[in-house]
């Protein structure tokens, strides 16, 4: 174990004095978040209503017929949360909102006034405050998608690169064991998602997203770059040596699809059926619900979540060592 | 005493390429032993054998009296690669890369090196900084930092123009006077012919000539090693056509 922390240091000061890899670890990050926050801000959220209780059904038709608010049957208070929309308990009169949609709230109560005209209980509302604006996320979504990045590009760009570099030949025949190699970019992949990660939400928090930054946030965004790493390092462990730059091709073909067909910018409910599987459950969608729970909701995060990428980075980080050996012997 | 023995060497590579064909060979403690051969005739299929990189397919190779691949725990400790074009960390500076390399070998020995290998003026450089002949000075003060007993060099001079060939040999040089023993991969055979007490001749994988330079000169009635390699890859490619 005595080599993982020189190594290590040698290729965390190594990268981070380029110029190069320093774009790619902060400007890369910044870039993603700055556009997707205010994409997010300017987002027209679909003014979702859920209304449940005395005759609910039509009361839903009625709203859908106004073309601003989408109108279901059911749900509960905690959908305002959930799905940033508002609920409509019309058993009691309540409605349910947020500070997201409070803009809305002198509107819907006109609409509903409407249709009770001839009753005169009024409806009261009750602003719920959520974490969970646009803003948030989309920053937590970049933080899971630079954890994807950093650790598929880091292991198969920096190993590429010191392969080219003969330094793995060199390392290989020096007493530093296969594992200690292996430890050791993992730690630079960690260090450069962390400041990939302060980087983005800085960006933020400028835009008015204050996170709740904890353990069990950090304890996601390691584990998912070591999921990501172990994923690169079983690339390039498969990719031949003599063709090494590959490694980063394959890279980019898994970066791209697990990026865009993920919740990590959009709501999954926007892809077409056959991908929303796909869209809501894939690696980075599970790593930024975790994110997400962490960072913005302040809540532990699913355990079946956490638990699947537990294991696929058990499963990765197994393969990608055994296949990322310095040496045969 | 023989610090290298190869005996009935194979490798076969995965593709069913066959690198080596049983070769056999021994170097002695101390001595600058030249192997040459054309591009792909299994030179650095051997060092990476001998360092414990690659694994031998048959055959029995040992190093320092340590068996490949059973003790190659202790053979990194003892031995060292330079690989060819190795380029170390770029943006770290020379010292710092001799340093990383003397943390791995448990040593303290930085100074010394830099001082030994005239690279003092350049400690604080960045890799990427130096021209082509320093950094092949720094691949050998890294290679060199841990005191091996035997330096691999595989294609020391490379690209390198003239002055800084021959101030890569003045290096080879001190190496054998400090009694490391040298096993040079090398195309130039007037390198060859000047550093080395013996070379051996591989092609297709198998050692076709071994000896001191001046018997193979002689062996050829030749003027230069040069001549006699020529004479020989010649007379090897006519028998294979």
């Amino acid at each position: 174990m005595r080599n993982v922390i020189p190594t290590a240091v040698a290729i965390i000061k190594d990268n981070l004095r380029s110029r190069v890899t320093l774009g790619f670890v902060i400007v890369f990050p910044l870039i993603l978040a700055f556009i997707f926050s205010l994409l997010g801000q300017a987002f027209q959220l679909h003014i979702m209503v859920y209304v449940a209780g005395n005759n609910s059904g039509e009361i839903a038709s009625y709203l859908n017929q106004s073309k601003l608010f989408i109108a279901y049957v059911g749900g509960n208070p905690n959908y305002v949360t959930l799905y940033n929309a508002i609920f409509v308990n019309s058993t009691s009169k309540v409605i349910y909102y947020s500070q997201l949609t409070s803009n809305y709230i002198p509107l819907l109560k006109s609409y509903l006034s409407l249709y009770y005209l001839h009753e005169q209980t009024p409806f009261t509302a009750q602003e719920t405050i959520t974490r969970a604006t646009p803003v948030a996320y989309e920053i937590s979504g970049v933080v899971g998608v630079i954890t994807l990045s950093n650790g598929l590009f880091g292991v198969t760009g920096v190993g590429s690169g010191y392969y080219r570099d003969r330094l793995v030949e060199r390392l290989a025949s020096s007493p530093i064991k296969d594992y200690e190699w292996v430890l050791a970019l993992m730690i630079y992949e960690v260090v450069i998602t962390i400041l990939s990660s302060i980087a983005t939400l800085v960006v933020g928090a400028l835009m008015g997203f204050l996170p709740d930054l904890g353990l069990p946030f950090l304890a996601g965004l390691v584990l998912g770059t070591l999921m990501f790493s172990g994923l690169g390092a079983a690339i390039l462990g498969l990719t031949p040596k003599e063709k090494v730059f590959l490694s980063n091709i394959v890279a980019n073909f898994l970066v791209l699809p697990l990026m865009f067909i993920s919740n990590a910018f959009f709501s999954p409910s926007i892809f077409p059926s056959f991908l929303k599987v796909f869209a809501e459950y894939q690696p980075v969608s599970l790593l930024n619900d975790v994110v997400r729970a962490t960072l913005v909701l302040g809540e532990l995060p699913n355990p079946v979540y956490l638990g699947v990428i537990f294991i696929l980075t058990v499963v990765f980080l197994g393969i990608g060592s055994r296949l990322l050996r310095l040496r045969e012997v | 005493m023989d610090i290298i023995v190869i005996e009935d060497l194979w490798k076969v590579y995965k593709n069913r390429v066959e690198a080596l064909r049983g070769i056999s060979l021994r170097v002695k403690e101390g001595e600058v032993f030249s192997f040459l051969g054309p591009n792909g005739a299994g030179k650095t299929t051997t060092i990476k054998i001998l360092s414990c990189i690659l694994k031998p397919t048959k055959g029995k190779v040992t190093v320092a009296g340590y068996e490949v691949p059973k003790d190659c725990k202790k053979i990194r400790e003892i031995v060292s690669v330079v690989p060819q074009e190795f380029q170390g960390f770029s943006e770290l500076t020379v010292r710092e890369n001799i340093q990383y390399f003397a943390k791995l070998y448990k040593v303290d020995t930085v100074d010394d090196v830099i001082e030994e290998l005239g690279l003092k003026e350049h400690q604080d450089k960045k890799f990427r900084e130096l021209s082509g002949g320093i950094k092949r000075r720094v691949a050998i003060a890294c290679g060199i930092v841990g005191n091996p007993k035997i330096v691999y060099l595989d294609e020391p001079t490379v690209g390198l123009d003239p002055k800084s060939r021959r101030n890569i040999w003045e290096v080879v040089k001190s190496l054998k006077d400090k009694r490391i023993t040298v096993f040079l991969a090398t195309h130039y055979l007037d390198e060859a012919e000047k550093l080395s007490d013996r070379v051996a001749v591989i092609y297709k994988g198998e050692i076709v000539k071994l000896s001191t330079p001046s018997e193979l000169v002689n062996e050829f009635k030749k003027e230069s090693l040069e001549e006699a390699y020529l004479e020989l890859m010649r007379q090897l490619e006519g028998v294979d056509q």
